[in-house]
């Protein structure tokens, strides 16, 4: 999905909102809870941000055959994904450390 | 040669009737302008067309295959204009542009399209209204959907930048079939093969401007 240059804009965008959220819960409170979030509340504050902000570009999405539904669940199992191997690394990190 | 049908269309919000049994056709090579005063449900038809508002009823078919709503944009057949600005503001027009369109035939299509190279390093964002406007009609009519649906093209453009997508609906219409709809009437009728007036619930069909006055669209 993230070869595809119209989703990636998508997903640049929705994480521009995403990461400065989970930046503030690591320095706040515990890094695995940041990782976290990145791939689950983080990308909702993101989506709804997005909604609120920029809801007339799903428009152009949808011009090039991507549904907002379909956006929203690629979104969502790549943020995850990525949120699952980085906690995955951290704790590896944490253990070895420790 | 494709044909797209719009049968059984209507819609009502509440007890108010907006749309009620419209049909409408079009096929590639053709031109259809629609004509109606504000909240009579134009852009309804459109976004039902499209398949990001959900009418009543509605049966959209492409070459007599229907299409189910939530298909039409996976699909990719259909194109569409809306009224709102939607390009993403913050990257450049050159940028954008091999975003939108895959295919280097078709960016340069529009990086060649006259205009636009006064503006391509520009931000989105920092576009006037009528440039955007004017973008935002070349990359959707460059995509190789086979219909267009346009929600008031012509809305902000200056005079000279009208006459450009009037020719370039003129060349478009070659390959595509286009649906287009705007207050500017005298310049969706220099474009048009076929009009209609929605009016009343319904779809009639007007030849000229005379038409449009006898129907009460314009003043007398």
């Amino acid at each position: 999905m993230l070869k595809h240059p119209a989703f990636k804009n998508y997903f640049k965008d929705i994480n521009a909102f995403n990461l400065p959220l989970c930046f503030f819960l690591g320095v706040i409170g515990d890094i695995g809870y940041a990782i976290f979030c990145f791939g689950t509340l983080g990308t909702v504050f993101g989506l709804v941000c997005y909604q609120y902000l920029f809801r007339a570009q799903y428009s152009f999405y949808r011009n090039l055959g991507w549904t907002r539904s379909g956006l929203i669940l690629n979104l969502f199992l790549i943020n995850f994904t990525i949120a699952f191997c980085i906690y995955i690394i951290y704790k590896f990190i944490d253990i070895w450390l420790s | 040669m494709a044909l797209l049908e719009i049968k059984n269309l209507s819609h009502s919000y509440g007890k108010n009737l907006l749309l009620d049994q419209v049909e409408l056709t079009c096929s590639t090579g053709n031109v259809v302008g629609l004509y109606g005063k504000n909240g009579v449900g134009k852009s309804t038809l459109l976004k039902s067309v499209f398949g990001v508002f959900k009418a009543d009823r509605i049966t959209v078919s492409i070459d007599g295959t229907i299409i189910p709503r939530k298909k039409i944009i996976e699909s990719k057949r259909i194109a569409y204009l809306p009224q709102e600005p939607f390009l993403p503001q913050s990257l450049r027009v050159r940028e954008l542009i091999p975003l939108c369109l895959t295919s280097l035939e078709n960016q340069e299509k529009v990086f060649y399209a006259p205009r636009v190279s006064s503006f391509d390093m520009e931000k989105v964002g920092n576009l006037s209204t009528g440039q955007l406007r004017y973008l935002e009609i070349l990359l959707i009519a460059n995509l190789d959907h086979d219909f267009l649906l346009l929600d008031e093209p012509f809305s902000m453009l200056e005079p000279s930048m009208k006459m450009i997508i009037k020719e370039k609906i003129h060349d478009w219409s070659a390959t595509k079939g286009i649906i287009l709809t705007d207050h500017y009437y005298e310049d969706v009728m220099d474009v048009a093969h076929s009009n209609f007036l929605l009016k009343d619930q319904k779809l009639m069909k007007v030849d000229d401007v005379e038409d449009l006055r006898r129907l009460g669209y314009l003043r007398e």
